[in-house]
């Protein structure tokens, strides 16, 4: 893959060379030769070090919940019951799926929303500075504060939280879109223009891809948001979810399952995150690619 | 002074940036008949830009009129195609060198676009690097990626805006034949905007030079070369050399001041 992935200057080829020679001149350019040590050796190691670092930590609590004699200091095989009774029968309907189904319903919801709405401000450049202080200011606004306020209107409902989490989640990826949108040159729009392409079809095959990059930055800081307000509004007013789990135990001194709950919450996390961001890399290959030009 | 001939007329045009009293096209009249290769040339910074992009149909004149086979049109005429000297800016990153070329061709059915994106690819030596990306190529392979998108729409009028500006002089050379071979093939009426006096006297048939700005029409000039044109014995010919003359004596009385050397 990255043998044939960026041609660097040195690769660049003479005008006129066909595709397979160029190919050759990239594998020769970053071939054998370069590291001494075979790849997959260095990542065992890699590997090796990262799950023995983790192995020492789990062994020095282990060691202290044994030894002390203290509530907060579960042992780990009860967190690990804990966090495996929560991905099967009744706690995963009833805690873990209905919490992925807010957060991905009000992620989605506003990452959809702060898409459309950016683009469509920023490649309307006119109202731009017109809406834009009121976007700031609304992203200013840390999104936990408006949960009273949505209590308020829409009680304590799924609809509330699904609603405040795609609050949170549409501002940074709309101000992201704005600017992607600002940003897309002239002369690719003028292009888009000469192929007879109506406005929102540019915006669709044009200033959709070329915002990509920031789009997509803007989303990874929506995940992130997306988390944190589901289990804050799960913390409110809430009959199930992994907030609400997390809260039950901590009033049942459950230490283990409170734990438990945290790093269910952990799992999730991670694999959103890493979800995204394996789509942005395959999305924003030609971006890398095209940057790296020289000049 | 019928206006059936000509493909692109512009009458009395003037243009000033929005805003402020910086005056670019003065009264510029100017046409292109059928089959014709034009060439504009003028001092740098002179507006030769802004009279492509209101002869594209991008800008709207702020008086006077641009008409496209007699007509005048909201937007870019469908016949009409653009080459622009940024390809690093104009093809878009994101598609492959074939689906850029087949990039305004989205409402034709399936089988023709091929068949266009093939052809056009042919036409500019590109087929082997249709499925990589632009910025995978060299300058002058990305140039001829954006004159295969241009030709692949059908078009009759072609404009090229200093097309071989950014690559380097053997490059140039090359192109400036591959360019004239399409031009010839597909009969199109072609509008060169460049500040290269030697290119433009070499590929077109007449040479218009612009003054300084606001710019206007100041001389137009026949180039009667004939059709075929060799890089070698055109070039050498005592008729071109006296051409050259001609037109760069023309373009340097116009530019007043110091010669600039920015391209504009």
């Amino acid at each position: 893959m990255s043998s044939k992935a960026i041609p660097t200057e040195a690769a660049q080829p003479p005008y006129g060379v066909p595709a397979e020679a160029r190919s050759k001149v990239r594998s020769a350019a970053t071939g054998p030769g370069r590291s001494r040590v075979p790849p997959w050796r260095t990542r065992l190691w890699q590997l090796l070090w990262q799950v023995g670092f983790v192995v020492v930590l789990l062994a020095i609590w282990e060691r202290a919940a044994k030894t002390a004699d203290v509530p907060y200091l579960p042992p780990l095989g009860d967190i690990a019951d804990g966090y495996v009774s929560l991905f099967h029968g009744e706690l995963l309907t009833q805690e873990l799926l209905p919490s992925l189904y807010r957060v991905a319903t009000g992620f989605g919801i506003g990452v959809a929303v702060g898409i459309s709405v950016g683009l469509l401000v920023g490649y309307l450049r006119a109202v731009e500075p017109w809406v834009r202080p009121v976007l700031e200011f609304n992203r200013a606004i840390p999104v936990a504060a408006v949960l009273p306020g949505a209590l308020l209107l829409f009680g304590a409902t799924d609809t509330m939280r699904v609603l405040v989490i795609a609050f949170g989640c549409t501002f940074p990826v709309l101000l992201a879109a704005i600017d992607g949108a600002r940003r897309v040159d002239d002369l690719m729009l003028d292009s888009a223009r000469i192929a007879g392409l109506s406005r929102p079809q540019t915006m669709v095959r044009v200033v959709f891809p070329a915002a990509l990059p920031q789009i997509l930055a803007g989303v990874r800081i929506a995940l992130g948001i997306a988390l944190i307000m589901m289990v804050i509004s799960e913390l409110i007013a809430a009959d199930n979810g992994i907030g609400q789990y997390i809260l039950r135990n901590q009033r049942l001194f459950r230490t283990a399952d409170v734990y438990a709950g945290v790093l269910v919450i952990g799992t999730v996390g991670w694999v959103f995150t890493t979800a995204i961001l394996q789509a942005e890399k395959r999305m924003l290959r030609w971006h890398r690619g095209w940057r790296s030009l020289p000049e | 002074m019928t206006n059936d001939a000509s493909v692109v007329a512009v009458e009395q045009v003037s243009k000033r940036y929005a805003g402020n009293s910086v005056q670019i096209l003065d009264q510029l009249s100017l046409r292109v008949t059928e089959g014709e290769f034009l060439a504009v040339v003028g001092p740098s910074g002179c507006g030769k830009t802004t009279l492509l992009r209101c002869i594209a149909g991008l800008l709207p004149p702020d008086s006077g009129q641009v008409l496209h086979r007699g007509q005048q049109l909201g937007g870019p005429p469908p016949w009409l195609s653009i080459v622009f000297q940024d390809y690093n800016r104009s093809l878009f990153p994101w598609l492959s060198v074939r689906r850029n070329v087949g990039f305004g061709l989205r409402k034709l059915p399936r089988r023709e676009r091929d068949e266009r994106v093939r052809r056009a690819l042919a036409a500019v030596n590109l087929e082997d690097s249709a499925d990589l990306y632009p910025w995978q190529l060299s300058g002058g392979m990305q140039q001829r990626c954006a004159l295969a998108r241009a030709i692949a729409a059908s078009p009759q009028v072609l404009l090229l805006d200093e097309p071989f500006a950014s690559v380097d002089a053997q490059t140039r050379i090359d192109l400036q034949d591959m360019v004239l071979g399409i031009c010839r093939e597909l009969r199109l009426s072609t509008l060169l905007v460049t500040h290269d006096i030697e290119e433009a006297v070499f590929m077109a048939d007449r040479v218009a030079v612009l003054s300084t700005r606001p710019a206007r029409v100041v001389e137009e000039i026949d180039i009667d070369l004939g059709p075929h044109r060799d890089q070698l014995t055109t070039k050498e010919s005592a008729r071109f050399l006296e051409l050259r003359h001609r037109v760069f004596t023309e373009v340097r009385r116009q530019a007043r001041p110091a010669p600039a050397t920015a391209g504009g």
